[in-house]
């Protein structure tokens, strides 16, 4: 049996995919700061890669199956035939700012709000579809300075718990987007897979 | 931009081969177009680029990758980014009503915007065949048993999706062209919750399979109506007649391939090989998309991307000009000669 090959983000989602792929008879480790390996059952070569390059490996073919987050998968622009939707890693994709920070433009109209954030497309194409002009300053982390150090009044973020926010002194003014984790496949990986996919989304979704 | 940065920067959407992959592509294009021949289909050439108008409603989703340009008059133009489109734009002005069935093939380059990381999308050169006024199952029959002989031809590994636009038109109809969009993406993405209708539709379009597993899928759905199931067991009798013929491994039903253009009124394929991350070839049945040029006549055709499947071709020992060897002699005289005679013995030699 050739193995399906899945592409794994490193990052805070990893522990709970192992643990929820472990608990269905698929085990695996990366040992020896490898970034390959087998799962114990022979079904899977998983391999182990930055979260936001997934999607690139997935386009291409490389790895024929992902698992990240809905908003990894937005910020690259591809779009991948959906398998399986997880009840973990379910976080938010919020418009905060600094507490008590006073509006002075208008979510709808004219005036246009000036962001930070990672997810550029994501935010351009919400607030675009909001109708609402946007400025954007991409910056890779620390987002939760830009208001207090004042680059920008709002930053765009996921929150999990809120508590860094918290601790900068933010308060989330509108959640944008619930966000959620998912396998999918390269299309025509899939096409050329789809018993052996088929096989292991079945596995994955049993309780 | 400095002229040296110039000097080692591509443009995204060009392509260049040399030397031994150059002689590669050609062989494969020669090979590809004798088979067009001994099937009778006659070589078209389409012009690099035309007025954008004309195409921009059968864009679709390419709408965005197009390259367009203004000429000295002022009006737009678009370059050459898919070959059936352009084909079905000079035939539809050159056919007239009633015109014998006509069987046409093509090998050329397109021009599509691609994105910095997709430099694997290798969609710079197609190779097709269209067979225009061919209605029915036997013109879709066809174009599927040549689809067949050219991927044989090249020895690909290569296995056939048989869809239809048809089956998604009968069960979506009147759907505004916006739901229709997100209707066809929730099929080809395989978000089932999005997919408006009943949650046979899901069970339908989700399924790929042989005909058998496909009849006994139309089986047990009980809420199709009789025209989308009509459709839907067209598309399964295809594939049987193809099975019968011997083909039962390289062709399978799949009704999740709705087609991504959208001229597409009937059958549609994808080609998928082990290896690419992409369908290779694509075609399918396009009854409307002549009339839209002024000549109302039904059409089924395919392209293939060339470079996609060069480095899986099968070409076996290739006579390159780059293993010629010098002719024997020490005038130049002598040597044409010498080198005249090793040509005809079918070595390649150089003066």
């Amino acid at each position: 049996m050739i193995p399906l090959t899945l592409a794994l983000p490193k990052g805070r989602l990893f522990e709970q995919v192992q643990e929820h792929f472990a608990a269905r008879g698929l085990v695996f480790d990366f040992n020896d700061r490898k970034l390959t390996a087998n799962d114990s059952s022979g079904r899977l070569k998983i391999i182990l890669v930055k979260n936001a390059d997934l999607p690139t490996y997935v386009h291409h073919g490389i790895a024929g199956l992902g698992l990240c987050g809905d908003d990894v998968v937005y910020e690259s622009g591809y779009e991948f035939p959906h398998l399986l939707s997880f009840d973990f890693g379910h976080t938010s994709m919020a418009l905060a700012a600094r507490k008590n920070h006073v509006r002075t433009e208008h979510l709808s109209g004219s005036g246009h709000l000036t962001i930070a954030t990672k997810f550029t497309r994501f935010t351009r194409d919400y607030f675009h579809g909001q109708g609402v002009p946007v400025k954007i300053i991409r910056l890779d982390g620390s987002v939760e300075l830009a208001p207090v150090l004042g680059l920008a009044p709002y930053i765009v973020d996921l929150v999990e718990t809120g508590s860094t926010l918290k601790a900068n002194g933010l308060e989330v003014l509108e959640t944008l987007k619930k966000i959620g984790v998912n396998l999918f496949a390269n299309a025509a990986y899939y096409k050329l897979h789809y018993q052996e996919i088929g096989s292991l989304v079945d596995t994955l979704r049993t309780s | 931009m400095n002229p040296a940065s110039q000097l080692y920067k591509l443009p995204q959407g060009t392509e260049r081969l040399m030397l031994e992959e150059a002689f590669r592509r050609q062989e494969l294009v020669r090979r590809v177009q004798d088979l067009f021949t001994r099937w009778g289909y006659q070589p078209v050439q389409t012009p690099v680029f035309d007025f954008y108008d004309l195409y921009s409603p059968s864009l679709g989703r390419n709408a965005d990758s197009v390259y367009r340009l203004l000429d000295r008059e002022g009006d737009l133009l678009i370059l050459r980014s898919d070959i059936t489109l352009f084909l079905a734009r000079s035939m539809g002005v050159a056919l007239r009503e009633g015109h014998a069935p006509l069987r046409v093939c093509y090998a050329d380059t397109i021009l599509r915007h691609q994105e910095l990381d997709d430099i694997a999308a290798n969609e710079f050169f197609q190779v097709g065949a269209e067979f225009l006024g061919a209605s029915g199952p036997d013109g879709d029959l066809e174009m599927l048993l040549l689809l067949e002989a050219v991927v044989a031809a090249l020895g690909l590994k290569a296995r056939v999706h048989l869809g239809s636009r048809a089956v998604f038109d009968a069960a979506f109809p009147g759907l505004e062209e916006r739901a229709r969009a997100k209707a066809l993406e929730a099929v080809l993405l395989r978000r089932w919750d999005e997919l408006p209708g009943h949650g046979d539709f899901r069970r339908l379009f989700g399924f790929i399979g042989n005909p058998d597993e496909a009849d006994r899928l139309l089986a047990s759905l009980a809420q199709l109506d009789p025209g989308v199931r009509s459709q839907a067991q067209m598309t399964v009798q295809l594939v049987r007649r193809l099975a019968a013929l011997g083909f039962q491994d390289r062709f399978c039903v799949d009704f999740s391939e709705v087609g991504r253009q959208n001229y597409y009124t009937g059958l549609v394929f994808q080609v998928y090989l082990e290896g690419v991350g992409d369908a290779v070839a694509a075609g399918g049945r396009y009854d409307r998309l002549l009339a839209r040029f002024g000549l109302d006549s039904p059409s089924v055709g395919f392209s293939l991307h060339l470079g996609k499947v060069e480095t899986f071709a099968q070409l076996g020992e290739l006579n390159s000009p780059a293993t010629a060897l010098p002719a024997d002699g020490k005038t130049l005289e002598q040597r044409w000669k010498a080198a005249q005679k090793s040509r005809m013995a079918g070595r390649n030699v150089t003066l």
